[in-house]
């Protein structure tokens, strides 16, 4: 295998891993670590020149964003259904 | 377009957040009457209700699956049911327990977005140490994989479950013949033990044991060794 091969085997691993790490971090509902990692693999993908990967790790964190957004009204919900109204 | 959308419901919600914050504040300070208490709460509840309904539209319109997608998901479905899986659609990642033996499983993760290319398969530290690292790569259906006809992932698995299986079956055994030979060993150690202490008939007995295992291990030489010494110690007896 010749150098730039391995590094580009290298980046791609480099860009599989921190795509499974996000996938875990969602799953623990660590959404903004999640974003974080995914953001990382997009700067990979990136470099890699890989349109495909990029387009749909974009998507994941649109999908990460959102996400987020829903969690933050949960909390707002949450604390105004908990208020009452006291004289 | 999806982003300038994005960008508007965050606006939204900061906005909310912080009339919820002031709402909250003049709740406490009891500067509302009951009704505007109530008028107003329900009108933040309705207005995050709404936001949520346009959040979730989104949410659907952004993770709407293009024909390459549906296939993995197929793929990584038809996984799910023959083997324990958790499969994360949105990435086309899995993670896959499979059973080597009663007391050992793996958990591999399988990256087949790329699916029909090969999948990447995350493989253990400790499925490497076992088998090696060429163990995964020689999986005939990755060796043979064909862009143009792949096969089913379903297919590296059961081959893969096939061989550790095989292998941790092989390990079990040769781990069950080391026990039997620590016993041998300790019987020998104990007729041994015996002789010296002159019970001969204790040492027989033991050595008869040690025939035994040595005919389960299909150990000749041991076997002829130690039933040689109990015919000489049965002379001796006798001689005596």
């Amino acid at each position: 295998m010749t150098k730039m091969n391995e590094d580009l085997e290298s980046r791609f691993f480099e860009m599989r891993a921190l795509r499974n790490r996000a996938r875990k971090k969602r799953a623990e509902k660590e959404l903004s670590e999640a974003k974080k990692l995914y953001s990382q693999a997009i700067e990979v993908a990136k470099a890699l020149k890989s349109k495909e990967d990029v387009e749909k790790l974009e998507k994941l964190v649109k999908i990460i964003e959102l996400d987020i957004l829903l969690e933050r009204l949960h909390t707002l919900e949450h604390q105004l259904t908990q208020m009452a109204w006291a004289e | 377009m999806e982003d300038a959308k994005i960008a508007k419901l965050t606006e939204s919600i900061e906005k909310l957040e912080t009339d919820c914050s002031v709402f909250k504040e003049n709740s406490t300070a009891k500067t509302l009457n009951k009704e505007d208490f109530e008028g107003k709460k329900l009108n933040f509840l309705e207005e995050i209700k709404k936001i949520s309904y346009e959040i979730k539209q989104l949410k659907e319109l952004v993770s709407t699956k293009n024909q390459s997608e549906q296939i993995v998901i197929r793929e990584l479905n038809s996984l799910s049911e023959q083997f324990q899986t958790e499969v994360d659609e949105d990435t086309g990642i899995a993670t896959i327990f499979v059973e080597a033996s009663l007391d050992t499983h793996f958990e591999i993760d399988v990256d087949c977005s790329r699916y029909p290319d090969p999948p990447y398969l995350f493989i253990p530290k400790a499925m490497d140490d076992f088998l090696g690292r060429e163990f995964v790569p020689s999986l005939k259906t990755l060796k043979n994989w064909s862009r143009r006809k792949p096969p089913h992932l379903v297919d590296i698995f059961k081959e893969l479950e096939e061989k550790l299986v095989t292998f941790f079956q092989r390990k079990e055994e040769s781990i069950d013949d080391r026990g039997k030979m620590a016993k041998r060993r300790k019987l020998i150690e104990f007729a041994r033990n015996a002789e010296e202490a002159g019970n001969t008939a204790e040492a027989i007995d033991l050595y008869r044991g040690v025939l035994e295992i040595s005919k389960d291990l299909k150990d000749k030489a041991t076997y002829f060794k130690f039933k040689q010494r109990i015919e000489e110690l049965e002379t001796n007896d006798k001689n005596e």
